[in-house]
């Protein structure tokens, strides 16, 4: 299930809610949260549940193998043999569903070897709570938390449905003391329910279109997956420059309005259960160098890498050579984490490459030269590589590039490119306005006005209008348009 | 403690306003809460209030799943659930509604273009009587995509006649195929030339006219798309991704067998293009622009067609067809129908459809279609897209009979002919199962009609029907 479907807004959230509400007690809550979590789980994916389950049954007792060999004076095992054993297992199975088709493809190709290639069916949000598993698991081995002694607790950490298949990526130190006792504040409600409704909203009516608008670009399904890497090439290279960037453009605000929907959605709903998720988002689209951009885009991943891959590797404490080869293990793994392809490697060495200059000697400079120079050189950094991102095949993705630059012998524009312009024009302009903090100051604005006793009534109804009118909206958007793809999913 | 009392007893917009911020959580709780619950009632509770089929779609929307453990254990059925939950949605047609008045805000939109745009293959002067193999060359990109619109159309074609069956349940139209272009009030398909399929099309028809030589005379009609023939001229000229329709019209009809008569209804509907030829909101002609092929038809069969004037009209007004819904009930259409006007067969008539089970109902030739719904008013036509019906003159009693070979573009031209014959048999060839040829000489048939649209002679799967039919 994914929360952009009416069945989880109109039947399976509401269903929970209520259920929440009217038993008795964190332990009866707590079961009703993870009842229908499993449920939420094996509604998309009926057998991996069971991959759910036996991972964290496995990560359960190793990681209380830890703590006991952390506790006894001389232990048989020592700590260290229990987290490699934790690695093992989790890494080999992500390993196994997530890069198991991808490796035996390469190895075939290369060495012939096997001869047919198995295709192995990726458990949705399985790059998710292996990760959480996993900093559950070395936090314990640092001593930063004690291992969860009920097997229901850390099975509900990590397959609870406000986070398990779209993130983000919650680590169990932070929401430990939540999982036995919360309270529910009508503050935190009433900015929980608000940020559902911007989430699901941002997601239904502005994702959505937004995809829409990049399909012009692509053709139906921009994934374009019935087609050959030259067909897509050859459909591409007839597109006029301005087409090109119009699509390019829509997919970067979709990219993220899409991915961030999920992430509020879940803050929401966290909070209208007294749990407080760590925010996954911070406008990134309005840094200014790229190592700002990766402090604010998916947030949960990326301190997940800095706290169990830099730094215990040395970070940048140790000389300049080695503090780049830390930038370029982190980088090459972040690209790889978001899908078995080698043009997520190139995306994420790409990222490498400006991170290096950065640290060398661009983000001094950065910030010395007027902010707008800054923001229009992530802002064209992140753009293109959002197309290394979106498209596998080098010859699509050089194709798109030379037709930006009219170099694919098309004139600028075309009458659909000009009519696709004007026809989303307002709706581009929004979602420009979406991606930045613009709204959420404004909402900031009025609300300090209001504590000061000014347009207070315009204060409590625009509060009370929005979630409403905004809910509305994706409820026609979600009846609208049955198709509502997302990409992270596939991580 | 002090300080805090006396700060009660001060009646100050500060204290009001901290007592509205205290309040205004809870509004907004509330009003969330009711939306959901109002969405859950009606989502979980409100069963008989589900739609079963979408008007405007012409569909049967997805059914609740049987429970099988098969279907659990391979998620078919949760996802089927799924489906069904939001595509039976209560107030579904509404909210399309909605969401299509919603996204007309999303720009300006003097003109919107809907849908893939394809590149058409170059269209060949018409230089060979019988074409040869086309080059490989030309399939280059465009192709792919329209065809590949092609093949999901032909897994359409095939469920369809299952619901063909009961008077009132309407048939289903194919829809366009290619990308739809709305300026003003009115919609237009865009039409790309395919020159493996276009080919395929002539070889068709020429051997059906080598196999009936001397049995039966094979005539070929086809109707141009509306793009070319009511488009103001200087926003077509900006169309360029629409090939040129005159061009494929003369290569098609210039790659025809001596023994093929050809009716070109280009020029005659150029020259009333401001007439109502066309639907706005639709992607058939109207029963005038049929009329216009029609009169072009008997040019070639060396008849008269009787003056417009002389037939008796009926109209259905609130027509809302494909083009609606395939812009996402776009309000600039959705405010402004269509009417059907269906012209009275000059003759007494008798008319029997038999569908896709084989069964057969008395009918009319024109149906009142005043109580359907918005959609289906195009069926008002000869019982919309049967497999096979016949309409018999009771004027007549020289056993004359023609055949007409079509897709739903024949529909508003098969009532036309039955001035001239005593019966006119009317095959969809989508449909019909027998072979045609053994059917025009054990039914003593003189004319076969091949009454297409352009845009079918780029449409692979109906051709590959077309062509089972003949061979």
């Amino acid at each position: 299930m994914v929360f952009s479907e009416l069945v989880f807004v109109y039947g399976f959230f509401p269903l929970v809610m209520l259920l929440y509400f009217a038993v008795r007690g964190i332990r009866a809550k707590n079961v009703v949260l993870l009842m229908f979590s499993l449920l939420f789980y094996a509604w998309g994916e009926p057998a991996f549940v069971l991959l759910l389950v036996l991972m964290t049954l496995a990560d359960w007792l190793l990681v209380m193998g830890i703590e006991r060999a952390r506790a006894a004076q001389s232990p048989r095992f020592s700590a260290k043999f229990w987290l490699i054993a934790v690695c093992v297992v989790n890494l080999g199975l992500l390993g196994v569903f997530k890069y198991g088709t991808f490796l035996l493809t390469n190895t075939k190709s290369l060495f012939g070897f096997p001869s047919a290639v198995p295709s192995i069916m990726l458990p949705i949000g399985i790059s998710f709570y292996t990760f959480q598993l996993l900093s559950y698991a070395v936090d314990v081995y640092r001593g930063e938390v004690r291992a969860q002694r009920n097997f229901a607790s850390l099975l509900l950490f990590c397959s609870l449905f406000h986070q398990s298949i779209a993130g983000p990526i919650v680590r169990y130190a932070h929401i430990q003391n939540e999982l036995t006792d919360r309270q529910i504040v009508l503050s935190d409600v009433s900015r929980g329910v608000g940020r559902f409704a911007v989430g699901l909203a941002k997601k239904a009516v502005l994702a959505n279109s937004c995809w829409k608008i990049f399909e012009k670009m692509t053709g139906e399904d921009g994934l374009a997956a019935a087609l050959s890497p030259a067909e897509s090439a050859a459909a591409l290279a007839g597109q006029p420059a301005a087409m090109l960037w119009l699509g390019m453009l829509a997919f970067m605000l979709y990219i993220y309005l899409d991915f961030s929907a999920y992430s509020d959605m879940a803050v929401g709903m966290g909070l209208m259960t007294g749990f407080h998720y760590r925010e996954n988002f911070d406008y990134p689209y309005a840094s200014r160098s790229v190592s700002e951009f990766w402090r604010r885009w998916h947030i949960s991943l990326g301190s997940f890498f800095r706290d169990y891959v830099y730094i215990p590797l040395g970070g940048s404490r140790k000389g300049k050579g080695r503090t780049m080869l830390n930038l370029l293990i982190v980088w090459g793994l972040t690209g790889f984490w978001h899908g078995a392809s080698w043009n997520f490697l190139l995306w994420g060495l790409y990222f490498f490459l400006f991170l290096a200059v950065e640290k060398l000697f661009l983000g001094d400079w950065l910030q010395k030269i007027p902010r707008v120079f800054s923001h229009i050189y992530l802002l064209a950094a992140v753009f293109f590589g959002w197309i290394l991102f979106q498209f596998r095949d080098t010859a699509v993705i050089w194709t798109i590039v030379k037709g930006m630059f009219g170099a694919n012998g098309n004139p600028f524009s075309s009458f659909e490119t000009s009519v696709a312009w004007q026809n989303n024009i307002f709706l581009l302009i929004t979602a420009i306005i979406a991606v930045t903090p613009l709204a959420r100051n404004l909402g900031a604005y009025m609300q300090t006005r209001a504590e000061n006793g000014r347009l207070i009534k315009t204060h409590t109804a625009a509060q009370t209008a929005l979630p409403v009118l905004l809910m509305l909206l994706a409820t026609f958007a979600l009846v609208g348009n049955s198709y509502h793809p997302f990409l992270y999913f596939q991580f | 403690m002090k300080n805090k009392f006396s700060e009660n007893l001060k009646f100050s917009p500060a204290l009001l306003a901290r007592n509205c911020e205290l309040r205004y959580p809870l509004y907004k709780v509330i009003a969330f809460y009711t939306v959901l619950f109002a969405g859950f009632i009606a989502g979980m509770f409100l069963i008989p209030w589900r739609p079963v089929k979408s008007e405007s779609e012409n569909r049967m929307l997805q059914e609740f799943p049987a429970f099988s453990f098969d279907k659990v254990l391979n998620g078919s059925y949760t996802r089927d659930i799924t489906l069904w939950f939001s595509d039976t949605f209560p107030l579904r047609e509404r909210m399309v509604e909605m969401n299509g008045r919603l996204q007309g805000l999303y720009g300006l939109n003097p003109v919107e273009v809907h849908g893939d745009i394809g590149t058409g293959d170059d269209i060949p002067d018409p230089a060979r009587p019988t074409p040869s193999a086309p080059a490989k060359t030309t399939e280059a990109t465009g192709t792919t995509i329209s065809e590949t619109t092609a093949t999901t159309q032909q897994q359409t074609t095939a469920t369809e006649p299952q619901q063909t069956t009961a008077a009132n349940e309407e048939p289903i139209e194919v829809g366009t195929i290619g990308a739809v272009l709305v300026a003003g009030d009115a919609a237009y398909e865009y039409y790309n030339f395919n020159r493996s399929t276009a080919d395929k099309y002539i070889e068709t028809v020429n051997a059906a006219a080598a196999k009936l030589a001397g049995t039966a005379q094979v005539y070929s009609v086809i109707a141009p798309l509306s793009i070319d023939i009511t488009l103001r001229d200087d926003l077509r000229a900006k169309v360029t991704s629409s090939d040129d329709q005159q061009k494929a019209l003369n290569y098609i009809f210039g790659s025809m067998s001596e023994q093929v008569r050809t009716a070109n209804p280009y020029d005659t509907l150029r020259a009333h293009r401001d007439e109502y030829l066309y639907f706005r909101t639709d992607h058939h002609w109207t029963a005038r622009g049929a009329y216009y092929a029609y009169a072009e038809f008997c040019k070639q069969k060396g008849t008269f067609a009787p003056d417009l004037s002389m037939y008796e009209t009926i109209e259905f007004p609130g027509f809302l067809g494909s083009f609606y819904s395939n812009t996402g009930k776009n309000p600039k259409l959705g405010d402004n129908p269509d009417t059907v006007v269906a012209y009275l067969p000059l003759a007494e008539t008798d008319f029997v459809f038999t569908d896709t089970n084989g069964s057969k109902t008395d009918w009319m030739v024109i149906q009142d279609v005043s109580n359907w719904n918005a959609s289906s008013k195009y069926n008002c036509f000869i019982a919309g897209d049967q497999p096979y019906s016949l309409i018999t003159n009771k004027e007549k009693t020289d056993g004359s009979a023609c055949v007409i070979v079509k897709e739903s573009f024949g529909n508003a031209f098969a009532p036309f002919l039955i001035t001239h014959y005593q019966y006119v048999h009317i095959v969809d060839y989508r449909y019909f199962k027998s072979n045609l040829i053994s059917f025009v000489t054990d039914n003593g048939i003189t004319d076969v009609l091949f009454v297409n649209n352009v845009s079918a002679t780029r449409n692979a799967g109906l051709i590959d029907k077309l062509s089972l039919l003949v061979n």
